[in-house]
């Protein structure tokens, strides 16, 4: 391959010296098992005990024979690289463990509920001591669409002006506005469910439907949206606003046509995170929802379910079969969450082809 | 193929003006001075599918100032950034070839790729100091960031790489104010000046004059004499007279349609007053590109 006298027109296979070959994964494999053994000594010879003392020694043992390697081979300095890379592989894992233990465990215990009719039957047919092959949560599903399009729909212009006040005009109430934001992220979501209720359900005749849960949403959602909208604005350079502006342009088309589709991949993420925030909000609907246990394609009148609502009657119900019911909830919603992030990156990611 | 030919038999003429060539006065242990040049052999490089860069081979002779010229998108950015590692950085890139500092691959497997790239400096197009940092701390950037114990006076390395880069006198009152209150050509100096302080064996320039006023050009090229004489320096420009003013050697690049490639490589008199290549020539006259 590397042969230095590379003759002309004969074809040249690329190659990548920089990644890990085979042969670089030996030396790790063998750190791995050395480091493994040793952890098993040390546990059955010293008082160290437990689950947590494997994991620790494990990688202490694996990072320190890497460091070792690494000083041998190249020095202190990369000794000293290898051992903040396996401090950075190390929080990884133990942040992403329990995710996946959740993950896990809502898939394990979930799967028990689910047949096929638990997609298309509602709960009229059944109620949670029913045999797990009865009843669904279709009304439900259709209830949580509802809620997240609908207080999508109420915060999303909300948030992104508010953060286009706040980044672009930059007027006099910035900062007002922005302490109001910040204070906003910090309500419990019980307190906006209860704030609906009040505000509007007990002192009117309304009464608990899709629309007040979604108002009641859409308080929680505001400040998580505006905040991550303000901080991708804020990345967009100052260079394209002023070649906008030197075009011609007025404020709002510049904004318009230039700020708001640069930002657009950000501003994705901060609607995801907004209703990641929300969908498996439950104390709010309590006061708000009302209850249905059919579908009710109406938003503006009459209660509604939703999968956190049935989640938390499943688990209130006490049964065994009522909590097999509220597991399978639990993952009917995971689902739902993940393909709606799915189809937004799809749909919201600009495809940009690099030669 | 006939450049290759060409090159093989130019780029080993040695410069007179090697013979006697002061030992660098900044000595950063482990990087000896000067070396014996970079040597790029049956060079490649692909983005993803894409064959950028076909098959350059070119000697760096230790000590000279070789300029790469051609126009944009033939692969002189790409070619400079292979041969200082820099070039990986890219997700999808690839190479295939040989690049020897001192004899040894660079890609060679077991390589120190940081010491390699404390060894190859670079200076890239747009000027990059560290907006955290005030002057005197960019200059001296390079040692923190490569761990190096230094052993002599600080302020003494401050005050000569500065004034090798040579914008001591604008800032050697302002040396603990932040760099980006800097003009564009005060920061390019400051980004050179970092790179001299760790003393490296080559220095890579992508295009460090595209955004200078003349001025600022004029005395970053100085710079670039004055440093030839400890140093191999490779310059990517735009700037025909440029490379005519600082380079030892000119390598033209050209992509015609197809991946970049080398057309032709001479002394940088000969490049352009007579040059071999018709499209060197065509080049050279300013009548494309």
């Amino acid at each position: 391959m590397t042969t230095a006298n590379v003759i002309a027109n004969t074809p040249v296979a690329p190659r990548k010296p920089w990644k890990a070959t085979k042969a670089d994964y030996i030396p790790l494999f063998v750190i791995f098992v050395l480091a493994a053994v040793l952890d098993i000594i040390v546990v059955a010879v010293t008082p160290m005990k437990g689950k947590l003392a494997y994991a620790l020694l494990f990688f202490i043992f694996a990072s320190g024979f890497q460091m070792a390697l690494k000083w041998y081979k190249l020095g202190k300095r990369a000794a000293i690289d290898s051992l903040a890379g396996s401090v950075a592989i190390t929080g990884a894992i133990i942040a992403f463990t329990p995710v996946a233990s959740l993950l896990a465990t809502a898939i394990v215990k979930g799967v028990k509920g689910l047949y096929p009719g638990f997609f298309y039957h509602d709960m009229s047919v059944a109620n949670y001591q029913s045999p797990l092959n009865q009843g669904g949560v279709i009304q439900a599903i259709v209830g949580t669409l509802y809620l997240i399009f609908l207080s999508t729909a109420i915060s999303l212009p909300l948030s992104v002006l508010t953060a286009l006040y706040l980044t672009e005009i930059r007027g006099k109430a910035s900062g007002f506005i922005q302490f109001l934001v910040q204070a906003m992220s910090g309500i419990p979501s019980v307190v906006a469910g209860i704030f609906i209720y009040s505000a509007l359900l007990l002192t009117t005749s309304l009464r608990g439907s899709t629309i007040m849960a979604a108002l009641a949403l859409a308080i929680l959602m505001i400040p998580t949206v505006t905040r991550t909208a303000q901080e991708v604005l804020l990345l967009v350079p100052r260079e394209l606003r002023e070649a906008g502006l030197a075009l011609g342009a007025t404020q709002w088309k510049t904004v318009a046509t230039i700020v708001v589709p640069a930002a657009r991949n950000g501003l994705i993420t901060a609607v995801i995170l907004g209703v990641a925030r929300i969908a498996g909000e439950t104390a709010p609907l309590l006061f708000t929802l009302g209850v249905s246990n059919k579908i009710n394609w109406n938003p503006f009148s009459g209660g509604q379910s939703a999968l956190p609502y049935y989640v938390w009657s499943g688990l209130g119900d006490g049964t065994e079969l009522g909590i097999d019911r509220a597991w399978s909830g639990i993952l009917v919603l995971l689902m739902l969450v993940l393909s709606l992030f799915v189809v937004a990156r799809i749909f919201g990611t600009r495809k940009v082809k690099i030669k | 193929m006939e450049t290759e030919a060409q090159m093989s038999t130019e780029n080993h003429t040695q410069p007179n003006s090697l013979a006697g060539v002061a030992a660098a006065r900044v000595h950063v242990p482990g990087n000896a001075p000067l070396g014996s040049g970079l040597e790029a052999r049956g060079v490649h490089a692909w983005f993803g599918s894409h064959l950028a860069l076909e098959n350059v081979s070119l000697d760096f002779a230790a000590g000279t100032v070789a300029a790469l010229i051609g126009p944009s998108g033939c692969g002189k950015s790409t070619f400079i950034r292979t041969l200082n590692r820099m070039h990986e950085f890219i997700p999808s890139a690839a190479m295939a070839g040989e690049v020897l500092l001192d004899g040894k691959d660079i890609y060679a497997s077991g390589t120190d790729v940081t010491r390699v790239r404390l060894q190859i400096g670079m200076v890239f197009q747009k000027p990059n100091p560290f907006p955290s940092m005030t002057i005197g701390e960019n200059v001296l950037a390079g040692l923190k960031l490569a761990q190096i114990k230094y052993d002599g006076n600080k302020d003494d390395l401050m005050e000569e790489t500065l004034t090798r880069a040579g914008l001591w006198t604008e800032v050697k009152d302002r040396l603990g104010a932040h760099a980006g209150g800097l003009s564009g050509g005060q920061q390019q100096r400051l980004c050179i000046a970092r790179s001299l302080a760790v003393n490296p064996k080559v220095l890579l320039m992508d295009e460090p004059c595209s955004a200078l006023d003349p001025g600022s050009t004029l005395r970053i090229e100085d710079t670039i004499s004055q440093l030839s004489k400890t140093m191999t320096i490779v310059i990517v420009t735009h700037n025909m007279q440029q490379a005519a003013r600082v380079s030892d050697y000119t390598a033209f690049f050209l992509a015609d349609g197809g991946p970049g490639q080398m057309i032709e490589v001479g002394p940088t008199s000969e490049m352009f007053s007579r040059p071999k290549d018709q499209r060197t020539e065509n080049y050279v006259s300013g009548r494309f590109g």
